[in-house]
Order: structure tokens, then sequence, then C-alpha cells
């Protein structure tokens, strides 16, 4: 008896000290993901706002996953346009289900949103959101992911990241600065090329195709056999895992190739890949770039600065300040979707697509850049 | 009194006549597996000739180290009639609390026995829902990924954690004669483990109760307990994949892991395990385990597209459990 009586004491024990050991453990910041359903409508108050409540104006942002930096960083930034612009935020989390995420939008409806920014969950839901959005009379503003219908046309205006753009940025600094990073890169028929990307995702394949095309270019006697996709859309390990053991593999297979250029169209590919480089012992033989800059900075201020040599940095306030902008110009002054960012309405195209691309950063400016 | 004694030991006695030709089976098994390994192998090898070289070798090991380690705790609790579906969470849980006490100034050994002793304790919790609150395992362990899940963005902020300590950096990047540590955690945990399940009481006690749990209670065997163990281990092994995960990255990501508790599962019964509990084994699931990651890695060698890939994958795991099912219809007639 007495030890049954010792061994659950020694259980509930051990569970108080995993939740205290949780909780104890940090600070959480006030984007902390939110899983929809936390208070039964998916749907988190973001700000206090002490100013003027008649004039202040309700954002709403549907967002794809909490579960990426990215999305935080834009919230954050919302937060902080919210007070200085005198709009409020309420944001939701679909947790990647399409179905979630057209339920927070009725939330947000019910709750009267001036305005919705929205990643989208699924690029085929677009045209549900709008349509349910125009109709209840709410304006929406794309974020990062392009809101189109059937015909590839954009259905209201967006902001993205210019992902050809980006993918060519980082190959021309490779194009530039290849001789001061210490990797020969003279003889191009020994060069080999992988674009690390999520074949799944259509804005990652953009931005893949973006820096091969420029590789292309810049080194055009480059073998074509000599470049790969190190696709992880294979390989159901997390990210920086996948990106490992695919980009490993393909070092592998092509042990004939001395000189090696790499570009991971997100910042957890490059990390990935940035082992794989180490643990091949390439760290001398390979050149790696990354969009997103993040995870590139975490390992230079570790002092390391081979074999990730540059990153086309872009932070969230980016896209908000454009999808704020945008949604302002409707909510408060009264322009239509089709009226907003004109220089940014391609041919054939009713609504815009504002794009922002980054700098590119390495491990010497990267202080002087990034505030 | 006599009756229900007398019956006991009847069930005692099939349940040693089904062991032992359980155990034949399990050998065949292995057997059968070994040959769609070497067939494998064989095929990519001669589709690349790079494939069969030692430096792929250890790409597969290494792919193969933080499911391996999963996949451990997932063979015995599903012999046992349990499942963990908490186990990868709890890996992820574990990296990004290592990588935050690493950075507060916690020296890494103790680090890593603060995550050790979480694991633990996850499955002392998972323990506890299963067994006095009688919860299904399937559903108890779900919810308790999602605390952990959940846990892992709250206490990172959802931001990935970089780690510096060269140390703690060490027990996930290390090479011993070119062999990256986690290979040999992965290889010396599997010896370990399988010697446990094969050749020891406790392990003798795990298939029992995963077979014929109302025989174990009459022949002594606590369930509670003996589970309890099960969740113990699958918790300590998990944190401490989810460790050397963040050591080998660099960084502790609180989705680090996440997603891996199927593939662990799917390794362990492709692997032979029976999803009924009461038999497979450990060797059976190393060598299903490295078939799939054979199999991965040569489509990547070859160039085959992803989405392909996942088709091709769903086949391999389709043939390999029909080709089971034939093989055990065999014996059985």
């Amino acid at each position: 008896m007495k030890v049954k009586v010792t061994r659950r004491l020694m259980a509930l024990l051990l569970s108080t000290i995993l939740a205290f050991t949780l909780f104890g453990c940090g600070s959480s910041s006030p984007s902390t993901p939110d899983t929809a359903p936390e208070d039964t409508e998916g749907e988190k108050e973001a700000t206090d706002v002490d100013a003027d409540t008649t004039d202040t104006i309700k954002i709403g942002y549907l967002n794809k996953t909490m579960a990426i930096q990215w999305s935080q960083d834009v919230v954050d930034a919302l937060e902080q346009l919210g007070k200085e612009q005198n709009f409020e935020l309420v944001y939701a989390d679909a947790d990647f289900s399409p179905e979630a995420q057209l339920e927070q939008l009725n939330t947000f409806i019910n709750n009267d949103v001036d305005g919705i920014i929205c990643m989208v969950a699924d690029e085929g839901m677009a045209s549900a959101v709008v349509e349910t959005a125009n109709e209840a009379g709410i304006p929406v503003v794309g974020e990062s992911l392009r809101m189109e219908d059937e015909n590839d046309l954009l259905i209201t205006p967006c902001v993205e990241l210019d992902a050809a753009k980006c993918g060519a940025m980082n190959m021309d600094w490779v194009s530039e600065n290849w001789e001061s990073t210490g990797v020969d890169l003279s003889d191009e028929t020994q060069i080999g090329f992988i674009q690390i990307i999520d074949s799944q995702l259509a804005n990652e394949i953009v931005r893949g195709e973006g820096a091969y095309n420029e590789f292309k270019v810049l080194f055009p006697n480059v073998p074509e056999k000599n470049c790969f996709i190190a696709d992880i859309a294979a390989d159901s390990a997390e990210l920086s895992e996948a990106a490992y053991n695919q980009v490993s593999t393909i070092f592998s297979a092509n042990t004939a190739i001395t000189t090696w250029v790499l570009c991971g169209v997100m910042e957890d590919y490059a990390l990935g890949a940035c082992r794989a480089i180490e643990d091949i012992g390439y760290v001398d033989s390979a050149i790696l770039t990354s969009i997103g800059g993040e995870r590139a900075i975490q390992e230079w201020e570790g002092g390391t600065k081979a074999p990730w040599y540059c990153a086309n940095y872009y932070t969230g306030m980016d896209a908000a300040k454009l999808c704020a902008d945008g949604l302002l110009q409707i909510v408060r002054d009264g322009k239509i979707e089709e009226e907003i960012w004109p220089e940014y309405i391609d041919d054939g195209e009713t609504y815009a697509s504002a794009k922002f691309s980054g700098t590119i950063i390495t491990y010497d400016n990267y202080k002087d850049i990034v505030k | 009194m006599m009756d229900s004694t007398y019956k006991f030991i009847i069930q005692v006695k099939a349940m040693g006549k089904k062991r032992k030709s359980a155990l034949n089976l399990l050998k065949l098994n292995n057997v059968t597996l070994i040959i769609v390994l070497i067939v494998v192998v064989a095929i990519f090898s001669v589709l690349n000739h790079n494939y069969f070289s030692r430096s792929n070798a250890m790409n597969i090991l290494y792919a193969s180290s933080v499911v391996g380690l999963l996949a451990i705790g997932q063979t015995y609790l599903i012999i046992g009639g349990y499942i963990d579906l908490s186990c990868a969470s709890i890996a992820s849980l574990s990296g990004v609390l290592a990588a935050i006490c690493i950075g507060k100034g916690i020296p890494w050994l103790s680090a890593l026995l603060i995550t050790l002793i979480l694991g633990a304790a996850i499955g002392i919790f998972n323990s506890i829902l299963t067994n006095i609150f009688s919860l299904q395992p399937f559903i108890a362990t779900l919810a308790t990924a999602s605390m952990c899940e959940g846990f892992g963005y709250i206490i990172c902020g959802g931001r990935s954690v970089p780690i510096s300590n060269q140390s703690f950096i060490a027990i996930g990047a290390t090479k011993i004669f070119g062999i990256p540590l986690p290979v040999i955690y992965l290889v010396i945990l599997f010896i370990i483990f399988g010697f446990i399940l094969e050749k020891t009481v406790f392990g003798r006690s795990v298939y029992i109760i995963g077979g014929n749990p109302t025989a174990g209670y009459l022949s002594g065997i606590n369930p509670k307990k003996v589970s309890t163990i099960l969740y113990v281990i699958s918790g300590i092994v998990s944190a401490f994949a989810g460790t050397t995960l963040a050591a080998r990255m660099h960084t502790g990501a609180a989705s680090a892991v996440l997603g891996s508790e199927f593939n662990a599962i799917t390794a362990a019964v492709l692997g032979g395990v029976s999803f009924t509990g009461g038999s497979g084994s450990i060797g059976g699931c190393f060598i299903g385990l490295i078939i799939i990651q054979s199999f991965s890695n040569g489509l990547t060698m070859i160039n085959v597209s992803s989405f392909w890939q996942k088709v091709a994958q769903g086949m391999l795991l389709i043939g390999a459990l029909l080709l089971d099912d034939f093989r055990r219809k065999k014996l059985t007639k």
C-alpha cells in the first residue's frame, strides 16, 4: 500500500515538475501562436487600442499557420502599425486547414471587421474567401500568397515577395563575389548547382526558378546535368532535416563535381544544407545562399562565415506595411480595390500585386542592415 | 477455484507455444525483410553506381537516426498493445527546451538531463491518462502531442532557438571513425532495446500484455506497471532524439520533428510489428526503417520527381505488407 502511494505521489510530482518546467522556461511573445479554436471562434484580440475608438478600424488577419516565424513577424509588424495608424488587429490561425480558415472568415465578418488581410490556407480556396468577404462588403488584401481565379488572374490586390527576383539577387551576389569566398568557380564545367525547394508550393518553385535562370545566365558553361533540385516535398522529415537528407544524397550521387552553388529558397532549407555541406566536408568548395536571413544571421553570430555566404533578407514589416497601406486606402480613403497600387497592376490583370524583394546581407554587412 | 487454476495453466502453456511459433514467424519475417532490402539496394546500385557507397550508407543511417529512435518506443508500445502519438512532439519540445537551457547558460549535460526528465515525465503523464483515467492510448497521446506542440511554441515564442555551445553541438555532430554520433546512438540503442525485448523477463512481459493481457495478469504481470515503463521509455528516447537533432542542426525548433511519429509507426509495422500487439521485434523494426530510408534515398539519387516518390513509397509499403500477409497465410496452412 505504502509503495503504491509513493508511486502515485512520484507520478504526480513528476507531472507537476513537467508543468512548472514549461511555465518557468521563458516568456511568451505577444504573438504566441494561437490555434484557431482557442476561444471557440478562432480569433485573438491582438491590440489594446487606447485611442479614440470611434475612428478605429478593425482589421482581421487570416493566417495560414502561425507555426512559421514569418507569420509571427507579420503579426508583430501589423500590431506595431496598428498602434501607429490607429487600427485594431484581430488574427486567426488556420493551422493549414482551409475549412478552419473559412470558419474564421465568417467569425471576422460577424465581428464587424472592416478589412481582411489573408494568407490563404490553400491557394485553391482564394475565390471562396474573397467572394464571402466581398458579399459582406469587406475588402481583402492577399498576403504572401497570390489570390487568383481558375485562370490565374488576381481576384483581389495582393502583396507578395518578388520571388524570382529574390532568387536572382542571390546568384548575382555569387557571380560578383565568389572570388572573395575562396571557392573557385573559374572552371564552370566543374560546378554543380542545387536549388532547394518544396515543389508543393508555387512561390517556392518561382524562387528556385529565379535563382536557376539567373545562374544559367551568369554561369552559362555549367552542364545541365550538374543542376539539381533538392525537393523536400519528397521527404517526410522536418524542413531542415529534409533539406539535409536531400542535399547530402545529391552530394553522394555526384562525387565528380568539385564545387557547388546552392540556393535554399527558405532559410530552414539552407540550414539543413549548411549542415550537409559541413558533414560531407565541402565547406571550402561550396557557396550556400538563402532567401530569408534570420537563420543565416544566427549562424554568423556564432562566428561562422562559410559556407553560408549570403542571404536575401526581408522582414514581416515589408509585407505588413504594404498590406496595411493597401487596406487602409480602401477602408479609410474610400478607394476601390482596382484603384490601389496602379503601378503594380500587370498587363491583363485588374488588381495589383505589390512586390517586395529584400536586401542581400552577408557576414560582413548584416549588422549595418539588420537593426 | 481448481477449475480456474487449471484453465490458467492451459492458457499459460498455450501462450508458451504461441510465443515459440511467433518467434519462428518473426525470424522468417526478418528474412523476408532482408530480401526486400537487398532487392532495393541492388536496384538502386545498378541505377546509380554511387548508391552503394560508404558515404551514402551514412546518409541513409543519418536520415534514419531520429525516426529510428522514435520507432524504438513505438515498437515496444505497439507490441504491448499501446501506442504513443506524442513521441514526435516530445522530441520537438525537448529540442527547444535544450536550446533554451543552453542559451540560459545551463551546462549541456544538465540541459540534456532536464530534457530526458521531461521526456520521462510526459511518459508518466501518458501512462496516467491511459491507466488511471482509462483513456484510449490513441486519443490520450494525441492530446498530449497537441499539448507538447503548443508548449514547444510557447517557450520559444514560435522562433527557432540557435545553439552555439560547441560541447552540446558535439553530441549531435561529432564523428567517430567517420560515423556520426547519432548513427552510433541509433545502433547501440537498437541493440540494447532489442536485447531487453528478446532476452529479459520484462521483454517477455511486454509480449504477454500485448498478446493476452488477461493471461498476463493471471501470471502476475501488472499491465499498468509495464505500460508505464513503456511510456517512460518512449518519452526518454523521444526526448533524446529531439535533443540530438537540435545539436545536429545547431538550433531548437518547435516544429523540428513533428509528423515523424507516423514514420516511426510505419517503420515498426513494416518491420513486422503487429498492430494488434503481442508480436514483432526490434530487429524487424530496424530493417523496416532502413528499407524506407534506402528507398527514399535511392529515388532522390536517380532524380525521381517528389510526387512520384510519394506514390512509390506508398506502393513499397503496400507491397511489403502484402508479402508479409501472403507469408503468414502460407505458414498458417
